[in-house]
């Protein structure tokens, strides 16, 4: 079966929250990619990325974060993650990502953190 | 008992999920517990995207992967027919890991692939024979 990705998006006052379901790979990791990029040019740069459905990542999907987050804080945006599992975890956690990365146990943490 | 199994894939990286349920399934069937079985297919992922991005430059080709268990170990041998992987910046990666901070400031979106397979595996060697790049890998069943 082809690796998956489906992506959803709601708002919560200027706060974007997307819920990526499926893997981030180096196959759905551009898909990953795209909707981050829309936000930064539609100037949504307040971004919870909802993590509870992402089953899987590769260093692919780590690296949407690390070359996009310093365009949402040069806006004066972020992009947080929330509800990671344990496994995604150690792969931000391996590639010491989680010292730049603020990530939360919960969205509604991480949306009140902005 | 010892068991050898050989798996093909085209370098698809459509087909990473199925790579990554079959290495999976047969790390478990061999021995691994979970945590160790998630681990090799990362890195087993990490790998085999890099061959399709670099050594078949997202062209076509074939990507071997043969896994043969050791009473204390899985040991895995990858192999592809495309251009050779240049062997220094594997060595490189071992010896100095990179870093993240100055690759977030360069907006960088890769080079982390190598370095994450090196931390999921307990060996990790590399050849270059007979026009094939030969990546073998090992994974202890315990610490």
């Amino acid at each position: 079966m082809p690796s998956k990705l489906s992506i959803s998006k709601r708002k919560e006052g200027d706060i974007t929250i997307i819920s990526p379901q499926g893997s981030i790979d180096t196959h759905t990791a551009p898909e990953f990619e795209k909707v981050l990029k829309e936000l930064l040019d539609s100037g949504q740069v307040k971004v919870v990325v909802d993590m509870s459905g992402v089953g899987y990542i590769s260093s692919a999907g780590i690296g949407v974060f690390m070359s996009l987050i310093g365009d949402f804080r040069e806006r004066g945006g972020d992009i947080k993650a929330a509800a990671m599992s344990e496994k995604v975890y150690k792969v931000f956690e391996t590639v010491g990502f989680t010292s730049i990365l603020d990530i939360k146990n919960t969205v509604e943490e991480a949306v009140k953190s902005f | 008992m010892l068991r050898k199994i050989r798996l093909e894939f085209p370098a698809d990286p459509s087909l990473l999920e199925e790579i990554r349920e079959a290495v999976y399934k047969h790390a478990l069937n061999l021995g691994l517990n979970e945590n160790r079985a998630y681990e090799l297919t990362l890195a087993v992922d990490e790998l085999i995207s890099n061959v399709i991005e670099h050594s078949y430059e997202s062209g076509e080709g074939t990507i071997y992967v043969t896994i043969d268990t050791e009473p204390d170990r899985l040991k895995l041998t990858i192999e592809d027919h495309g251009k050779p992987f240049p062997e220094e910046v594997l060595e490189g990666v071992k010896k100095k890991p990179p870093d993240i901070n100055q690759m977030v400031k360069e907006k960088k979106n890769g080079g982390m692939g190598l370095f994450l397979m090196l931390k999921m595996l307990d060996k990790v060697e590399y050849r270059r024979k007979d026009n094939k790049n030969i990546w073998i890998l090992e994974k202890h069943k315990a610490n």
